[in-house]
């Protein structure tokens, strides 16, 4: 429950993107679509938030980032976990399994059986 | 559409232009893909959902404003930390010279000395204080949250410790001057002044570094509010 509280406190944005990337390096647009992809199409991460937390997660030295060729003579900025990075998502990745098992608990709870019960 | 959008992104994130180039270069990829993708309607239609994702500009670059301050506080107090240790070395370059040498200060201007060197000490050691105590301020971990509340005293204790620094390297110009004075000016004088110049110019390139430091501060204030 300790390390639950610890997560609590921090953004779950941030272990989103980490949790994206543990896959591989992607560029942004990827990013998203990957979280998109993997929530069902339920739930669409910000663009206009997601450069920042990049740029923010790169400083801290969680992920590291590079340019690479794309079509038409533009460039790619394509981000990857770094040691620190992994390291991190093994740490709180645990934490938010253990967030989303007592969500899921909840959402059974207030569901559909639920509300079978009360009609009883 | 995006050209507009990209340029209004640029002039947000004017509080650092390397920043700004590069996050225009890949919002303009993320557009283009989102249009590319979305290919079932019109272009033009399909440019305006995707920037009405992004959001205004303004509010992106107040994401990057605190990150980018920190940045660059803590880059210029790490610079202070390393010319403060320069001019550390070349003092005690200079003096060691002076005993090489045998150079001594004159009789007549030893009172005035005494009291240039404490000033000097003084000035170096709050320098050496300010610097260290700016850069512990700003930790590693304010980046991760972006937390930009020790900037204002980071900022300060930068400017503080450039000012003692440089208040340092003139009572070092007026000691070096007074050891110089009634000696001949030959290569044995190369050394002290070859220190001095390197210790100007460094206090100089800190002075820069202050300046663009607060310019930024002050064009990102608006965003980041009070």
């Amino acid at each position: 429950m300790q390390g639950m509280d610890r997560e609590r406190r921090k953004p779950p944005l941030d272990t989103m993107v980490l949790a994206a990337l543990a896959a591989g390096p992607a560029h942004g647009y990827a990013i998203i679509e990957d979280i998109k992809r993997s929530s069902g199409e339920r739930f669409a991460l910000p663009e206009g938030t997601l450069y920042p937390t990049l740029h923010r997660l790169e400083q801290a030295g969680l992920l590291s980032s590079r340019w690479v060729p794309a079509p038409a003579a533009r460039r790619r900025r394509v981000y990857a976990l770094t040691k620190p990075g992994k390291r991190a998502l093994i740490e709180h990745g645990p934490a938010w399994q253990g967030i989303a098992s007592v969500i899921a608990v909840i959402d059974g709870l207030l569901g559909p059986a639920s509300a079978r019960r009360k009609r009883a | 559409m995006i050209p507009a959008y990209l340029r209004a992104l640029e002039q947000a994130l004017s509080f650092d232009r390397k920043l700004a180039h590069r996050v225009c270069q890949e919002v303009e990829m993320h557009l283009l893909d989102a249009v590319a993708a979305d290919a079932a309607v019109d272009r033009r239609e399909a440019a305006h959902r995707a920037i009405a994702r992004f959001g205004a500009p303004e509010a992106m670059a107040r994401q990057f404003a605190g990150v980018s301050l920190i940045r660059h506080a803590r880059a210029c107090a790490a610079s202070i930390v390393m010319i403060v240790f320069a001019v550390f070395l070349a003092m005690k370059a200079r003096l060691h010279w002076y005993s090489v040498t045998q150079w001594t200060i004159s009789p007549d201007d030893k009172s005035l000395a005494q009291v240039v060197l404490s000033i000097d000490r003084y000035a170096f050691w709050i320098s050496v204080l300010l610097g260290v105590l700016g850069y512990l301020m700003l930790s590693p971990r304010k980046l991760v949250t972006a937390d930009p509340r020790n900037l204002r005293t980071t900022n300060l204790f930068c400017a503080l410790a450039t000012g003692a620094l440089a208040l340092s390297v003139v009572t070092d110009a007026l000691l070096t001057g007074l050891q110089l004075r009634g000696w001949e000016m030959g290569a044995a004088a190369a050394l002290p002044l070859f220190t001095m110049i390197c210790e100007i110019a460094g206090v100089g390139f800190l002075g820069l570094r202050l300046l663009w430091l607060l310019r930024r501060t002050r064009a990102a204030a608006a965003l980041l509010g009070p």
